[in-house]
This record gives structure tokens, C-alpha cells and sequence, in this order.
């Protein structure tokens, strides 16, 4: 198996989230972890640069496993401000391809990792060499 | 989970609606002095040093890191060959559930000791994925995890494995 290569954050930013949840999200398998590794990173860049807090995602991950993808998608908000649109976009594309409650744990859990990244990257950017 | 009060005053500064306070400019000054709050908890003792010591990155990993995400995490100490090999199995099963791992690396002296803090956001077949929070992702293989060649993934001053951040 080849090495993957390495990636920056413009790099990463450029991916396209809403194709990856569509093809990770259904099973297990390279997608899943393309979806979860660099998709989570270019999901939190995303948010980062339109001013979302971690809690903001970790507050519609709750949002997620109470009311389901579907609903998620429903709100008129489920990130705040500009960020909302790039939400809506996600959670719209999760739930033509999320079918029971297993699917909406698994995109509360994706929703959990882009807050832990964007955590990470609030917490410790200050420390750049 | 969340604390509505800690982000309206962080973007409305307390004054709704008052333009003095309520504009982005503000709101952008008072998130920069609150991560700049967060990277000052670290010890005095680093005495002008960039860089956080484990036991405080273990700090804020439960302090800050879990209480914005509300997950929760233990410290794995990874100071030996043995213990990095047997905590790889469960490392590479929680970033497979969809959890990412947050990662210390260290190196440098004991008088010029650096530090720095990553995650483990992908595994696949031998190789771990690695958010640096210097913006890139970089892959490097167990075996560099194990042997402590882990300055691949940010640079020649961190090439140790201290620890791991284990989410529940």
C-alpha cells in the first residue's frame, strides 16, 4: 500500500464535504476514512474561517442524535450566522444517504470529530513555532 | 454541553445590538484574547518558551479540548517502546469508530524541552493520518509511531511520543 500524501490546509479546504459524507457515510471502507480523516479537517476549516465555535458543532451533534439528520437539515440555523448555509448543505447531503438512527449516530459522531479538530486548531494554533 | 452565555458574550460582548460592541472587529478582539487566555493557563515556569508541557496539555485537553466537545478523554502515558505497541491497537480502533485521538509529541533537553499537540484523525492499513494544527495533514507509519520518528509530522525538535488523549 502506497503512502498517502500529505495535505494542507488550503489543500484540504477545497475538498468537496458534501461528496464526501454521500460516499462515506453509506459503508465502511476507504470512503469512510477519507470522510472521517481529511473531511473532518476540511469541514472544520470551513467553519473556522465564518467565526463557529467548537460547541456550536457539538451542540448540533446533540441536535442530530435527538431529532435525526433529516430534522437537522430542517432548521433554519443549525450553525449560526453565515456558517448556516454551509450546515444546511452537509446535513442535506447526509440525509439522502442516511436511513435509521444508526446513520444519524454516525453523523453526530462525524459532527463530533469537526468540532474536536476545530478544537484543536483553536486551542493550538497559537503555539506555531 | 454548551454555554449559550459564553458565546453571546464572546460576539455580542454583553450589548446586543450595540454597534460598539456588537460588530465583527470586537467580536474577532475578544476570540483572539480568549485563545490567547487558553494558551496562557501554561506554566510561568516555561519563562518565554513557546510550547505547552504534557501534564498542562493533558489540562487542556479535558479542560478545553472536552469542554467544547463534551467528549471525554484519558491520558495514556507513551514513554516506552512497549506501552506506544500496545496502545496502537486501541488508538487505531477508536480513530476507525470516528474518534479522533489527540497526540502529544516532545523532544529537545531537559533545560530546552519542546512540546506540541496533533490528532490522530486516520488509519489506514500500517500508516496513522495526523492533523498538525500548523495546517497540514501528514501520514507516518507505525513503526515511526512506535520507534519515536514522529518528527515527520511537524518538525526535527518533536520527534518523541509522550502521549495520547484517549476518548471515551
Amino acid at each position: 500500500m502506497s503512502t498517502p500524501h500529505p495535505r494542507s490546509d488550503g489543500q484540504l479546504a477545497e475538498l468537496d464535504v458534501e461528496v464526501l459524507l454521500r460516499f462515506g457515510l453509506p459503508d465502511p471502507g476507504a470512503h469512510r476514512s477519507t470522510l472521517f480523516g481529511d473531511g473532518t479537517v476540511a469541514a472544520a476549516i470551513t467553519v473556522d474561517r465564518l467565526g463557529v465555535l467548537p460547541r456550536a458543532l457539538a451542540f448540533l451533534a446533540e441536535v442530530v442524535r435527538a431529532g435525526g439528520t433529516r430534522f437537522a437539515a430542517g432548521l433554519p440555523e443549525p450553525l449560526p450566522g453565515p456558517a448556516a448555509v454551509v450546515a444546511r448543505a452537509w446535513l442535506e447531503a447526509a440525509a439522502m444517504v442516511v436511513q435509521d438512527t444508526t446513520g444519524d449516530q454516525l453523523v453526530a459522531r462525524w459532527l463530533d470529530a469537526v468540532a474536536a479538530v476545530l478544537a484543536l486548531r483553536v486551542t493550538y494554533r497559537g503555539a506555531t513555532p | 454541553m454548551v454555554d449559550p452565555l459564553f458565546a453571546f458574550q464572546l460576539t455580542t460582548g454583553g450589548h446586543p445590538d450595540d454597534p460598539a460592541y456588537d460588530n465583527g472587529k470586537a467580536s474577532k478582539e475578544r476570540w483572539d484574547k480568549e485563545t490567547n487566555r487558553v494558551y496562557d493557563t501554561r506554566s510561568w515556569m516555561h519563562l518565554g518558551q513557546d510550547g505547552m508541557w504534557d501534564w498542562e496539555s493533558q489540562d487542556i485537553a479535558d479542560d478545553e479540548i472536552a469542554k467544547h466537545t463534551g467528549a471525554e478523554y484519558h491520558n495514556v502515558d507513551l514513554d516506552s517502546h512497549e506501552k506506544r505497541q500496545n496502545a496502537l491497537a486501541e488508538i487505531e480502533q477508536k480513530v476507525d469508530e470516528g474518534k479522533p485521538v489527540p497526540l502529544s509529541v516532545h523532544g529537545g533537553t531537559l533545560f530546552n524541552p519542546h512540546g506540541h499537540q496533533m490528532m490522530i484523525i486516520g488509519h489506514r492499513g500500517d500508516q496513522l493520518e495526523i492533523y498538525n494544527p500548523w495546517g497540514y495533514t501528514v501520514w507516518v507509519s507505525e513503526s515511526d509511531f512506535i520507534n519515536n520518528h514522529m518528527q515527520g509530522a511537524s518538525d526535527d525538535r518533536h520527534p518523541e511520543v509522550r502521549s495520547v488523549r484517549m476518548p471515551k
